[in-house]
């Protein structure tokens, strides 16, 4: 059953009692909440948005950032320079709003968590759960013509200089590249975890609290007892509260709330809400002699990994131009003058597999972060942006915008030469977004290295699980939606053989 | 009317000064960005208000008058200059994104750039 705002009982108190009780419907929330109903447990799904289906999306950015993103799409990470850090909350949680990217756990990284963090973990054994997530939300190769015209111009960029560009994977089914992904899939087309898994998860015994914030977890000793809940309608006002009773509690609010409710559940661990790491990005605009019409074709459409080993990875970027245009330099006259030229303008990012770590500050209404970008992220995100300014001009650019400060456009082989050259101030990149949040509550071999165990078990709890990209203990270097959903998979595996027991 | 207070009239001199455009109903431009705001932390809205006081005060400070006063072209030349280093830099990019934000969510002002919400998608 869903809970709507009007389902819920007025001024008094709602009390739900299940087996599990799972705060969070996103990538690890909804999968956790599937697998544990379908083998017979109750279930209830404590989600602080609503619930949006394709007739709630209309293509425009304003609208869907209002209702879908954390803070209307303005989380910020504070440091030099500020990154802008969008988040879902809504049914489905960031997947609802993510590019829909698919990447496997990297197996040296899986080898790192075990190295350097004692987390029982190896590639092989995840295989099984990578299947079963990519077959549940359809991961495929999309055809080049969906991929879109932006991907095709890197590709060609990227042949020329010898370069390997590669369609991304994607888990959508009949998609025709609307290119609204951010902002919900206005096709229904991709796969999001409010489609996939929680449709899935309401075929057995789970009920789904829509619009239910969770303010905090109430312990019994060692054992999570309840979730202690209210209900917010849209204008922010408390409307209901509810408490959830169940035999285990799993979170999967995401990095940057679930530290903040573990916190002020009493949970003690010198890891909480640190090792913030976020994937830091930024992009390069094109001026093309020819039409682009970046806008059709999916968002996200190719990557390019041979500087991986600097921790570059160049995936797609083209989003809708009432957020690309203001990547554009100038003001007035000039700038518009510029947005004209918008069906020739392509957009690629960069994405710098960090070293640099933050941490989460703030309650569950407002969380905010800090992160300072280490000067080798710093030069390793410049370094990126040097590459593909040469990709574009290999691939016929006129003009290439970055967004370096001291380099906003790039018009010349030399320009990109003396890029390079260039040792990068933070405050010369005002430009920043990441969208991969990871690492607040990570997995370890005991409460020395994590919060929780290879289980998404909390130290020092009898039933109390995390299960989102809070548990990812190092930044992977790819989407982690994958990462995320498997590793959910697994914990529910392990909740199921607690339930039994 | 909300047109009439140092916030508004600065916050709809700035966005004309970056859209360029004539055709802006400053109403519903200006309703339309408190929405939104409203809907941000407080460190957002604090640093809209730091970023329209910046805006009056360089503007005070290069050509003696609040930068509604001042002349179309000379508030784009001013906001421009912000431009050139990180503190204003960071302002513009924020006024810019929603002044964007704002003014491509009006489909006829989307279709100037040739873009059509969802058409392309059917």
């Amino acid at each position: 059953m869903i809970y709507t705002l009007k389902d819920y009982k007025k001024n008094y108190k709602n009390i739900f009692d299940a087996d599990v009780c799972i705060i969070g419907s996103g990538a690890g929330g909804a999968v956790a909440a599937y697998e544990l109903a379908a083998i017979g447990y109750s279930v209830v799904v404590v989600e602080e948005g609503g619930y949006f289906t394709t007739k709630d999306y209309d293509g425009k950015p304003l609208n869907n950032m209002k209702t879908m993103w954390r803070q209307a799409g303005s989380t910020v990470s504070f440091g030099i320079p500020p990154i802008s850090i969008p988040t879902g909350k809504c049914v489905g949680g960031t997947t609802a709003i993510n590019s829909a990217t698919c990447f496997r756990t990297p197996e040296h990284i899986i080898k790192q968590w075990k190295e350097n963090f004692k987390v029982d973990i190896d590639y092989k054994s995840l295989e099984p759960y990578f299947e079963r997530v990519e077959n549940i939300i359809n991961v495929t190769e999309l055809p080049w013509d969906v991929l879109g015209n932006c991907a095709k111009i890197v590709k060609r960029g990227a042949d020329a200089l010898g370069l390997h560009c590669k369609p991304l994977k994607h888990n959508v089914k009949n998609c025709k590249g609307c290119g609204t992904c951010q902002f919900g899939c206005a096709e229904g087309a991709k796969q999001s975890a409010e489609i996939s898994y929680i449709p899935l998860a309401l075929q057995y015994n789970t009920s789904l609290l829509t619009h239910c914030r969770a303010e905090k977890i109430h312990f019994k000793g060692m054992k999570a007892d309840s979730v202690e809940c209210r209900v917010y309608n849209e204008k922010g006002e408390s409307v209901a509260s509810c408490t959830i009773k169940a035999k285990i509690i799993v979170c999967a609010c995401g990095t940057m709330i679930t530290p903040l409710l573990l916190k002020k559940s009493g949970i003690k661990n010198k890891h909480l809400a640190k090792h913030l790491q976020i994937h830091p990005c930024s992009r390069v605009v094109a001026l093309m002699e020819e039409e682009v019409n970046g806008w059709v074709g999916v968002s996200q459409g190719a990557y390019i990994d041979d500087y991986a080993d600097e921790g570059i990875m160049l995936e797609g970027i083209f989003v809708h131009p009432s957020i690309l245009a203001a990547s554009l330099p100038g003001v007035g006259k000039e700038f518009f003058e510029l947005t004209k030229q918008f069906s020739h303008i392509a957009a690629f990012g960069v994405m710098v597999h960090d070293t640099s770590e933050g941490a989460v500050f703030g309650n569950m209404h407002t969380s905010f972060s800090w992160y300072m970008m280490n000067t080798k992220d710093i030069q390793t995100l410049k370094n990126g942006i040097a590459y593909l300014a040469q990709i574009f001009m290999a691939a016929g650019a006129k003009k290439i915008f970055t967004p370096i400060s001291t380099f906003p456009v790039i018009s010349c082989q030399d320009d990109i030469e003396k890029l390079k050259q260039t040792y990068l101030m933070r405050s010369q990149i005002p430009e920043v977004f990441a969208f991969h949040p990871l690492g607040t509550c990570r997995m370890g071999g005991d409460s020395d290295c994590g919060v929780v165990n290879s289980y998404g078990k909390c130290f020092n709890t009898d039933n109390l699980y995390v299960a989102d990209g809070s548990i990812v203990p190092t930044s992977l270097g790819v989407n982690p939606q994958i990462t995320i959903m498997a590793l959910s998979t697994r914990i529910a595996g392990h909740i199921a053989e607690q339930l039994n027991n | 009317m909300p047109a009439h207070t140092i916030k508004s009239k600065t916050l709809l001199t700035v966005f004309k000064g970056i859209i360029a455009q004539d055709d802006v109903n400053e109403n519903d431009v200006y309703q339309q960005i408190q929405s939104y705001l409203t809907l941000t932390p407080f460190y957002v809205k604090l640093f809209m208000f730091f970023s329209l006081v910046y805006c009056n005060l360089l503007s005070v400070v290069t050509n003696q008058k609040m930068i509604y006063s001042l002349p179309g072209n000379k508030v784009a030349v001013l906001l421009n200059n912000c431009e050139k280093h990180f503190i204003g830099r960071s302002i513009i990019m924020l006024l810019k994104l929603i002044c964007t934000l704002v003014y491509f969510d009006d489909d006829k002002h989307a279709e100037r750039i040739g873009y059509r919400h969802l058409v392309h998608c059917k």
